[in-house]
């Protein structure tokens, strides 16, 4: 049996290890009712925020501008009360609500607890409060260019580009929070697996079977797949709430950014993603490989070092075009990250691709050979930890 | 026995850790279908050995020559029971089994095969579908054991195959182990219960402070007397005298 075939062997049970079909399409489900159910939950409080009221208006006579139309408000103009029998009315709950007209354009709302269409109708009444000042002294050609946006055209004729909209930004954060759903799940297995085996002494018996760097290498490809495996059904999970929520709702889904159907561009997004998976991944085995007890080592925090290209990207959103980005977008400790923003959100130089691939993919075959090192020796170390020292020493001779 | 016509033949073989010397010079040949018996005090560095012939750790000094090369056999030709004993705990028994068969080369039907043909063996079958944590001790010491051997190795390592056994498991072990040298594979094993080696061992090796302090074929070493009594006899000899080696043919 070759080495291929044997890594391929591990592969395939460290996937279906910790790809159980039937709990991912029930946790799928879940998720679809639970969207499902929250987008019904907030119509519904929507529509319990738009209950129709009827204000009863004391002395509209004395208003020297029209009343405006608000949201689930009608005006009652008919009313004879005064002010006092009003405020009566409203504590009787005779009426909803009153809009009592002061001297010079005073106005007062009254009801009896807080309602939120009053923030609506105090912001349509100062509008139309506004408008009425602006007809007395503007004719309606000047108010209607006061109003109006100064048209300036951006065109990037370096770039070729087109400016971000904000869709594209949004994408921007879908990519990478799927990035990082896939890292963290990843790890989350990886870490449970080797802690696991680890604890329970299958090391010998494996490492009779297979070499160190077979066992970590079949891990990685397992666990990358099972990763994969379960953000794809997240995500399928995600595209069926974004067509079925609307339709189900009766509305329209929003526009999807132009990158959701260039297939190039999230080619490369998913190829830069997988390398970076694959070497975080190879990390973390090593990592996970020197912990002899998971509940009391110090080195879980490093299950948290991937967060940082993570966190550097997100604040790169507004920057992706800045020479920090450029640079952060090559590096291999962060291209993962970094590139794809970049590759969604600006147009990148032709050599950055290549080189951030190229970059990256060394980086993840040399982590792999120097995980492997470290797996093997510290697999079979019990009781402590292995020390710096140690860990360089056996990377360095293997 | 020279290297060329043993199937494994150990050369002076030498491993230090920090400053314990864990095997110090030790030789040894096995030859086709014949059966060993490690023996040794606690620490004498049968494990290290045994787990050098396995590839899990390097020798530092020595040769360790399977069917006279330098190179470990191919999986399929070993099967190894460590003494730290360990399988995976939340997977059903029968997949492990196969998935054990599998990484040493069997196609995947024939491993199924296998593994249901030892777990019956056994007296398992029933429980082919239950995780490794649901069984007794005993039982989980039999699928290891399974898990060592299933595949038809031609040399199996065996590291205290009868510890934490009861006198039953131990005679089901023991018919184990001889239905492996009868199928023609040759078994090194490790053990502390001198009347099953006297039962089951063509040859007797014993070390000490990872040195070479008695060895030779089992009648020869015992003539009338019990392997327990010139076991004891020589080591506490060894222990008031370090470093004492003898060799009787």
């Amino acid at each position: 049996m070759t080495r291929w075939q044997q890594t391929l062997e591990v592969a395939r049970w460290e996937f279906s290890r910790f790809v159980k079909w039937r709990q991912q399409f029930v946790g799928l489900a879940l998720m679809v009712l639970l969207g499902v159910g929250g987008a019904f939950v907030g119509r519904m409080i929507k529509r319990a925020g738009d209950r129709p009221v009827t204000v009863t208006v004391v002395g509209r006579e004395a208003l020297a501008f029209p009343l405006p139309t608000v949201e689930a408000v009608s005006w009652d103009t008919t009313s004879a009360l005064d002010a006092a029998a009003a405020r009566a009315a409203v504590a009787d709950e005779t009426i909803d609500a009153a809009l009592l007209v002061g001297a010079g354009d005073s106005l007062a709302i009254v009801l009896r607890r807080r309602a939120g269409w009053t923030d609506r109708a105090v912001e349509a009444l100062t509008a139309s409060h506004r408008q009425a000042i602006l007809a007395r002294v503007l004719t309606p050609e000047a108010i209607a260019a006061l109003g109006a946006p100064f048209a300036v055209e951006t065109s990037l004729i370096a770039l070729g580009a087109a400016p971000v909209a904000r869709s594209t930004k949004i994408a921007a954060i879908v990519v990478l929070s799927l990035g990082l759903i896939l890292v963290m799940t990843g790890f989350g297995t990886l870490f449970a697996g080797i802690t696991g085996e680890k604890q329970h002494r299958v090391t010998e018996q494996m490492l009779a079977m297979v070499s160190p760097q077979v066992w970590i290498d079949g891990k990685i490809i397992g666990l990358t797949a099972a990763a994969l495996a379960g953000t794809s059904l997240t995500v399928g999970g995600l595209a069926f709430l974004y067509r079925g929520v609307p339709w189900l709702l009766g509305r329209s889904a929003f526009a999807l950014p132009p990158i959701a159907s260039d297939i190039g561009t999230l080619g490369l997004v998913l190829l830069i993603t997988l390398l970076g998976v694959l070497f975080w991944f190879a990390f973390m085995a090593a990592v996970a490989a020197t912990i002899d007890d998971p509940n009391s080592s110090t080195r879980t925090l490093l299950l948290f070092v991937p967060l940082i290209p993570m966190g550097a990207a997100f604040a790169l959103l507004s920057k992706a075009d800045s020479i920090i980005a450029q640079v952060l977008g090559v590096f291999p400790l962060t291209s993962m990250a970094v590139l794809p923003l970049r590759l969604v959100l600006t147009t990148v130089a032709w050599w950055e691709v290549p080189l951030a691939l190229a970059l990256l993919a060394g980086a993840a075959w040399g982590c792999r050979l120097l995980a492997g090192r470290i797996f093997g020796a510290a697999m079979l170390m019990y009781g402590k930890e292995p020390s710096l020292r140690e860990m360089v020493r056996w990377m360095r001779h293997g | 026995m020279t290297p060329a016509t043993a199937f494994l033949s150990i050369r002076s073989v030498e491993k230090t850790y920090a400053t314990v010397r864990a095997v110090a010079g030790v030789s040894l040949d096995v030859a086709p279908g014949e059966m060993v018996a490690l023996l040794g005090p606690n620490g004498a560095g049968k494990t290290t050995l045994l787990r050098m012939l396995v590839g899990i750790t390097r020798p530092d000094r020595g040769q360790i020559l399977w069917e006279g090369v330098e190179r470990a056999p191919a999986p399929g030709a070993l099967g190894y029971l460590p003494e730290d004993r360990g399988l995976y705990q939340d997977v059903p028994i029968g997949r492990t089994l196969s998935y054990f068969a599998r990484l040493r080369g069997i196609p995947a039907a024939e491993a199924q095969r296998l593994a249901t043909e030892w777990l019956e063996r056994l007296e398992l079958k029933d429980r082919a579908g239950e995780k490794l944590a649901a069984l007794s001790k005993g039982n989980q010491q039999k699928v290891q054991f399974a898990a060592a051997v299933l595949h038809r190795p031609r040399f199996a390592i065996l590291d205290e195959p009868f510890s934490g056994l009861d006198p039953l498991n131990q005679e089901l072990f023991l018919d184990l182990v001889r239905g492996l040298r009868d199928a023609g594979t040759a078994v090194l094993f490790s053990a502390h219960q001198m009347a099953l080696v006297e039962r089951l061992a063509d040859r007797v090796f014993v070390m000490h402070r990872g040195r070479e302090l008695l060895h030779g074929t089992t009648s020869a070493l015992v003539a009338g007397r019990s392997l327990h009594d010139l076991y004891v006899e020589r080591v506490r000899a060894a222990n008031a005298e370090a470093g004492v080696t003898a060799e009787v043919a």
